[in-house]
């Protein structure tokens, strides 16, 4: 992936949400060999301690381990990958329905359009 | 791995250096910015040894300025230092000969990548190729300091990312760089921390990433912020 970072945003912070979708996504697994920071860190042309400093962060999360000389793994913890998958969809879900709600739909409204969409789009089963 | 302190420094009456300070650890890309005549090649050039302070102190790797600091740093000053009669050729020999830590093999492929040949004379270079020459000797040094005076000046926006990409390969645990630029956007995201100079003082030094989640933008946005005002 090129990852077009937010130069405003701090680095890292984008770093570990690039890991946490990875993982929710299951392009990640469980079990899973992390990328190494260095080959992180070309990837994306940013400092190799910023990578570091990722991975520590998702490591305090429970989401990896680091095994040492050998790298770092993704959480064989299914339970925590599905509370991250819970969290990035109630996050999702909340920013949408409040621009939704400032644009003066009420929460029917916003169900219907949902619907709607859903029905209407390719997603549909 | 480099401690400056109340570093002072003056040319004649004006004042280049005031009463400077930081430390910076081993393995860490420090961003050194500030507007021109702002004391970043003053700095530079102390660091290197290549100019005395007036008073202050300064150790890289827990020794003064000397013999043994200069023998882990490889510098690159702002303007050009090579004898312009020497060929490409020459100036290989030279660096090998004068730096026990010059890998030439590193330096070969630098000269692949950056379409040197070894004959071309240096007064025939253009600037932006003569900037890839020097900084292609200077990055083939296995030194623990490098120390970077604008290495992007006079490189055209198609190079850039190739200069850009010799550059971050020689970030490492094992080595701490100081890279001064103008060109504060395009260099950010390699930077651990950033250290802000005007006037030969310190605005500001502090991690990048704390800057960023404190202020919600930019380093560049800060950066500009900052010397705005004062």
């Amino acid at each position: 992936m090129n990852c077009d970072f937010d130069n405003n945003i701090p680095i890292y912070i984008q770093v570990v949400k690039w890991l946490e979708n990875e993982i929710i996504s299951s392009r990640l697994s469980p079990g899973d060999k992390l990328p190494s920071v260095r080959d992180l860190a070309n990837q994306f042309q940013v400092n190799p301690n910023t990578i570091q400093r990722a991975y520590r962060e998702i490591e305090q999360k429970g989401l990896c381990h680091t095994r040492r000389g050998m790298g770092s793994f993704v959480t064989d913890d299914k339970v925590k990958i599905k509370k991250l998958l819970d969290e990035f969809v109630s996050k999702e879900i909340s920013d949408f329905t409040d621009k939704m709600s400032k644009m003066g739909l009420s929460d029917f409204d916003i169900k219907k359009a949902i619907e709607q969409y859903l029905n209407k789009g390719e997603i549909n089963d | 791995m480099i401690n400056v302190k109340n570093l002072n420094k003056k040319y004649n009456q004006k004042t280049a250096l005031c009463d400077f300070s930081f430390e910076i650890e081993q393995g860490r890309v420090l961003g050194l910015l500030g507007p021109n005549g702002s004391g970043k090649s003053t700095l530079m050039n102390i660091l290197a040894g290549s100019l005395k302070q007036d008073d202050g102190n300064i150790y890289i790797d827990k020794r003064q300025i000397g013999e043994y600091t200069k023998s882990i740093v490889s510098y690159f000053p702002e303007n050009n230092n090579l004898y312009r009669w020497m060929k490409v050729k020459d100036i290989e020999k030279f660096y090998d000969n004068l730096f026990y830590d010059f890998d030439k093999e590193k330096f070969i492929l630098m000269k692949e990548k950056f379409g040197l040949k070894d004959n071309e004379s240096i007064i025939d270079l253009s600037k932006g190729v003569l900037q890839k020459l020097r900084l292609g000797l200077v990055l083939s040094r296995r030194a623990r300091v490098f120390l970077l005076d604008e290495p992007l000046g006079g490189i055209d926006t198609l190079s850039r990312e190739q200069v850009m990409n010799t550059i971050f390969d020689c970030i490492s645990e094992d080595v701490t760089i100081i890279l001064a630029t103008h060109l504060i956007d395009e260099v950010e995201r390699l930077f651990d921390k950033v250290l802000f100079i005007k006037n030969g003082k310190v605005m500001l030094f502090e991690d990048c990433d704390t800057l960023r989640s404190e202020n919600g933008s930019s380093i560049k946005s800060i950066y500009l912020e900052v010397m705005k005002n004062d």
